[in-house]
């Protein structure tokens, strides 16, 4: 009996005890991505972010000033189109017709892709203007900082300068009463209404 | 040994008598059988849950590669889709319907006490189902539980039901040897019929004339090397009839103390599509020892390597659908005019594409020769899979037991694609190759407790308490390259020109657990139970969740008022049972998907970190309560039994990405647990030995499940969700709304064919008829409201055409509402035949590939053009417009529309097995103990109005995050294989 009691136990410490020593597994830290928590850490990374206001290959989704949708092809092309000196005569979206006739509709492709990367390049410099003020100047250093932030504020305000022109209401309707643009001034990384 | 059907073996002992007499009992057998419940089994008789068993031997030798298939139609609750003919394809596997939106919706399946992968982990052309490992030979048993009760023990993985897997293990006594045996000869069937040569041209020649646009394009006839006109059967290209060959040893025996069980097995199946085989070798090893009268240790081993080859896409994965090159599609689009070599013997090609210069006015097809896909590319994805456990249990006294088992399965996959510059994908590249290897590997370590004892000789007490943890890491990398060095090279590790990193993924989860159960049952009359079991788990934000599940059951027949009116004498059992609870779903969450996380890029040169991903520090565990009331009878000494149950699943807190204003800025869609969804439904099965005699024995059984499935909401500011085939944009057929099933098929009505001018009629939202032509001559519209095209159709909204986004409804329920299946087994001297029918009622299937097929662009079309188009004015009641060169919208290619929805009603011939049993004494004399040679045929038929290959179909597949609402799509898929086997199996 006594022998039995001895495995039992035995048997039950080992288990039990080898069992709940690993607690920290139930909150992995990413090993391929950088978590939100530590994205503003270090100098390597406030410099990584700012590079990538300018662009970022490798993936879609991503924004950036020189984004094939923005500055990289899709704006200045729809520029161009704007003028007098073409004629679109397909009526093919893809190329633009809707650009050309000035009468885009919200889910049109030129629509989804301009506006849509132009707010993710917006929203990624609000994130950084938000992350420097919250710890990133001062993992830089102030001089640094200064110079980061003033590059973040120029191509947000290089993009919504662009989005004016083609998404706001010219001056000879309403002499610029009319709303034009959502002006979004902080960083978006979560949950957001619907406005 | 005196043995029957229905009744209890007994074995005598001769000795000096010369005469014997036995009285066999009746067998209530089936309440004596043990079904498996999760850390334990308990006697059918003392379940209150709602689990169903199947055995393994039924699906033995079926000319399957998974055991999945194999359960269609055997239990009731259960819905199995085969989703197209290639090979080791996960199939649609439904418990109670559906019962997520985002997540899997596919049930946990544990393999002795192991929960393991399931899903497609390959990412080549051809499948990689994790569950082909199990050779479905060496499987004793699948349990499936339905009901909270059943499945609370696996508390936050339950919520589409639990499928307990078995394996064989050895029994005390002499040692066995078994060999199983089958060759299979498959082939594909329904296929549309199409246009020949001569057809084509003359119909073809008719839509160019209709289009004056189109005066340049001439179809000439060619002819062969050897002078006769080319008339290129497509189908023979690229289906062919595939031979395949499974071979199994199984050996087992034991002692009082210690039993085992070895198998190995080889099997080779050939689908029919060329080049799409199956390659698996497996072994097996179980072994239990009892030590001493306290102490048992045992194991398991099991390793298996598959090869899943085939050369290039069918066309009929997830996310394959619109592929150029897709060998599905190719069959049914070429022209029969084009031949696949030229007269001097090489490929028939135009760059890339599909030569065809007898084709004049069109540059290039775009669509591939298959037979350059077919000899040159690849496309395999190898898999070494291996499971294995142990485990020691202590009984210090008689009614404790003390368990702990520690479990390994590590999936190890290799992928190999290889396209060829001759043709195809790889044209424009010269050569492109890419290879990936992924290791998958899960740990478990169970520890229980578990005390059974009898108060009082009436109240049986028992009580489990448990531990768990789960342990599971992913990683997979991989190369691909591009533009071959030398034309002669195809392997990856040859030289190429270019080199880009591919397949990239890492990944970790755990899941820490601790569960209890209590079953008590008074003098086996009442019966109440209760499970709860607490998960922590790693991919969640909200990481602690406790899910529980509580049953009741009274056994009628064990009351004195019972006994008293004499209904025991026609009721051998009868209890009425039920069970509510709570459980939980995860299946296929990301393992970082709670965390909001920065990803790396590049710009010119430099590395960049940007925003990618946005989660919700809140996610939590998709929630199902579960209901079940029900009854289980026997009568007549078990000759009949039967079961049925009404259920309601409520599913809240579905996981929903829900898409922010673009203005957001957000690089992702946020997951919120924001959807709820009901599935309610019926279950009856019977089991019935309808005729049992000596000389014949008939067992018939039957089950029919009812099921209603609903969204009842979805998220704030999200009205539908919009699944795309193949999660792309070529097509969007699905849409999910509240209040009505997932996934309904949304397409745009139409109003048949204007008699008088040919024209398509669709029907605007507004209910109006909308004529359309594809060429409209100089003053008049493509869409008009009169039949003569002059008066231009606006819609409110201003714009001129039939969209689906203005106009289309929704149409049609995909998910069945009734299915089953009714098998027959009949015994004749020592003949048995076995019968199994399995049937899928109330749903439609949007047979996509039909609109290619009268599609007016150059592709081939159905035979039906030739007496279902229209010709002339006068003509009524005709199915497709006035073929005019070009028009992809009337038949529905560029707009889905409800010509091509279809009701997929079936009923099928799944299995049909006739086999004989050669007599003992023949066989004795040679030391086989058994020896039963069979001849068997799987799909021989089908009844149905479908008048694709198959409506037991799904292009979008059971295993990406996309499909549980996007099913019901028949887009380019190749139909499932008739199948015809025959085997032996003999007994040493």
């Amino acid at each position: 009996m006594k022998k039995k009691i001895i495995y039992s136990a035995a048997l039950c410490v080992l288990s039990w005890g080898f069992s709940a020593c690993n607690r920290d597994l139930l909150t992995p830290i990413p090993q391929t991505s950088v978590s939100d928590a530590s994205a503003f850490s270090t100098v390597n990374r406030v410099q990584t972010q700012l590079l990538s206001l300018y662009g970022s290959s490798n993936s879609t989704n991503i924004g950036g000033l020189k984004d094939g949708n923005l500055y990289g092809g899709r704006y200045v092309i729809y520029g161009d189109i704007r003028g007098e000196d073409f004629i679109n005569e397909t009526g093919n979206l893809i190329t633009g017709s809707d650009v050309w006739a000035e009468n885009p509709t919200n889910s049109a492709t030129a629509v989804t892709t301009l506006w849509n990367y132009a707010y993710l390049t917006i929203n990624k410099c609000n994130i950084f203007l938000d992350g420097m003020a919250a710890g990133g100047t001062k993992v830089v250093g102030a001089d640094l900082g200064k110079q980061y932030i003033a590059e973040a504020k120029l191509i947000r305000g290089l993009v919504y300068y662009s989005l004016l022109q083609f998404y706001a209401r010219p001056y000879a309707d309403g002499s610029g009463s009319k709303p034009g643009l959502p002006l979004r001034l902080t960083g978006i990384k979560g949950l957001a209404s619907r406005t | 040994m005196f043995s029957f059907i229905g009744y209890t073996p007994q074995e005598v002992a001769v000795n000096r008598q010369s005469t014997i007499n036995v009285s066999l009992k009746g067998d209530s057998q089936q309440l004596n059988e043990v079904v498996v419940i999760g850390y334990g089994t308990q006697t059918k008789r003392d379940a209150t849950g709602s689990i169903s068993s199947v055995k393994g031997s039924t699906i033995a030798n079926m000319p399957i590669q998974s055991f999945e298939s194999g359960l269609a139609g055997r239990t009731a609750g259960v819905q199995i889709t085969v989703p197209n003919g290639v090979l080791n394809n996960p199939p649609v596997f439904r418990i109670r319907g559906t019962n997520s939106i985002s997540l899997s919706s596919q049930p946990l399946i544990v393999v002795d006490g192991v929960p393991t992968f399931t899903g497609d982990y390959s990412s080549t052309n051809a499948p990689a189902n994790p569950l082909a490992s199990i050779n479905p030979n060496d499987i004793e048993s699948m349990d499936v539980a339905k009901d909270a009760a059943a499945t609370a023990i696996y508390g936050s993985r339950a919520a589409n039901g639990v499928v307990f897997i078995t394996t064989k293990r050895g029994k005390s006594g002499a040692v066995k040897v078994n060999y199983d045996g089958w060759v299979g000869f498959s082939d594909a069937y329904r296929l549309p019929s199409l246009l020949n040569a001569q057809e084509y041209i003359n119909f073809k020649t008719q839509a160019v004339a209709n289009n004056p646009t189109a005066s340049a394009i001439k179809y000439n006839q060619i002819n062969d090397a050897n002078g006769n006109p080319v008339d290129t059967k497509w189908y023979d290209q690229v289906y062919r009839q595939g031979v395949s060959h499974s071979h199994n040893v199984n050996i087992s025996g034991g002692s009082e103390k210690t039993n085992y069980y070895f198998s190995v097995g080889y099997s080779k199946q050939e689908g029919i599509l060329k080049k799409n085989d199956f390659e698996r070798i497996n072994t097996l090893f179980n072994m239990d020892s009892k030590l001493s009268k306290l102490f048992t240790v045992g194991g398991k081993i099991s390793y298996s390597n598959e090869k899943n080859l085939s050369a290039t896409s069918s066309g009929s994965l997830y996310g394959e659908a619109f592929n150029t090159g897709g060998l599905g599609r190719l069959a049914i689009v070429l022209p029969p005019i084009l031949s696949p070599y030229n007269n001097d013997g090489t490929y028939n090609t135009n760059g890339a594409a599909m030569g065809s210069s007898n084709i004049s006015g069109i540059s290039s097809l775009s669509y591939y020769n298959p037979v350059v896909l077919l000899d040159n590319n690849r496309s395999n994805s190898e898999s070494n899979h291996i499971q294995s456990n142990i485990y020691a249990q202590l009984k210090p006294v008689d009614w404790i037991t003390l368990r702990s088992t520690y479990g390994i399965d590590y999936l190890l996959i290799s992928n190999d694609l290889f396209w060829s510059p001759k043709g195809g994908d790889g044209f424009s590249y010269g050569g492109y190759g890419t290879a990936v290897s992924g290791t998958y590997k899960t740990w478990v370590w169970t520890n229980t407790a578990q005390f059974d004892k009898t108060f009082a000789a009436s109240h049986n007490v028992s009580l489990l308490a448990g531990q768990e943890q789960q342990r599971r890491t992913s990683n997979s990398f991989g190369i691909n390259r591009q533009t071959l060095s030398d034309d002669a090279y195809n392997q990856i590790q040859a030289g190429w020109v270019t080199n880009n990193p591919s397949g990239m993924s890492f990944g970790e989860n755990y899941l820490l657990s601790a569960f209890g159960r209590l079953t008590y049952n008074y003098k086996e009359k009442y019966f109440l139970s209760g499970n709860v079991r607490q998960d922590e788990y790693s991919a969640l934000g909200e990481k602690k969740g406790v899910f529980w599940g509580a049953s009741a059951g009274w056994e009628i027949t064990q009351e004195g008022f019972w006994k008293a009116a004499h209904l025991d004498n026609v009721f051998s059992n009868f209890k009425i049972r039920g069970s509510y609870g709570k459980v939980g779903n995860i299946g296929g969450i990301g393992d970082y998907t709670p965390y909001s996380t920065y990803a790396s890029g590049l710009y010119g040169g430099a590395s960049t970190l940007y925003f990618s991903n946005v989660g919700n520090p809140n996610l939590k565990w998709e929630t199902s309560t579960k209901t079940d009331v029900g009854f289980n009878f026997g009568l007549f000494n078990d000759r009949i039994t039967g079961e049925f149950a009404l259920y309601k699943n409520d599913v809240n807190n579905l996981i929903l990405y829900v898409a922010q204003a673009p203005s957001t800025g957000l690089p992702t869609n946020p997951p919120q647990n924001v959807g709820t969804m009901y599935n309610k439904g019926l279950e009856f099965s019977v089991n019935a030995r309808v005729i049992n005699t000596k000389a014949f024995q008939w067992n018939s059984n039957f089950n029919i499940t009812f099921n209603k499935n609903e969204v009842t909401s979805l998220a704030p500011g999200l009205n539908v969700i919009q699944t795309g085939i193949g999660g792309g944009t070529s097509e969007t057929v699905n849409q999910t709304a509240p209040g009505y099933s997932l996934g309904q098929l949304w397409v745009v009505r139409t109003n048949g064919v204007d008699p008088a001018t040919g024209k398509r009629i669709f029907v605007n939202s507004q209910g109006q008829n909308v004529y359309y032509q594809y060429y409209a001559p100089t003053g008049q519209y493509q869409y008009s409201t009169t039949p003569d095209g002059a008066t231009k159709y606006a819609n409110a909204a201003g714009g001129t055409a039939i969209t689906q986004a203005t106009d289309g409804v929704m149409y049609a329920n995909v998910l069945p509402k009734q299915y089953g299946g009714w098998d027959n087994t009949f015994k004749f001297k020592n003949f048995d035949l076995s019968v199994l029918l399995t049937y899928q009622l109330g749903f439609s299937v949007y047979y996509g590939s039909n609109a290619g097929l009268h599609d007016q662009r150059w592709w081939n079309n159905a035979k039906d053009v030739l007496t279902d188009a229209w010709q002339k004015e006068g003509d009524t009641g005709k199915k497709y417009a006035r073929p005019v060169y070009g028009d992809n919208v009337s038949n529905g290619s560029a707009i889905p529309l409800d010509i091509n929805v279809f009701k997929g009603d079936f009923v099928r011939l799944r299995t049909v097995s006739l086999g004989y049993t050669l007599p003992a004494a023949l066989t004795s004399k040679a030391k086989i103990s058994n020896l039963r040679v069979y001849v068997s045929g799987q799909n021989l038929g089908i009844l149905t109005k479908y008048p694709g290959p198959d409506p037991e179909v799904s292009s979008n597949g059971a295993s990406s995050n996309n499909s549980t609402s996007s099913q019901g799509v028949d887009r380019n898929t190749i139909g499932n294989a008739r199948t015809i086997t025959v085997g032996l199996r003999a007994g040493f």
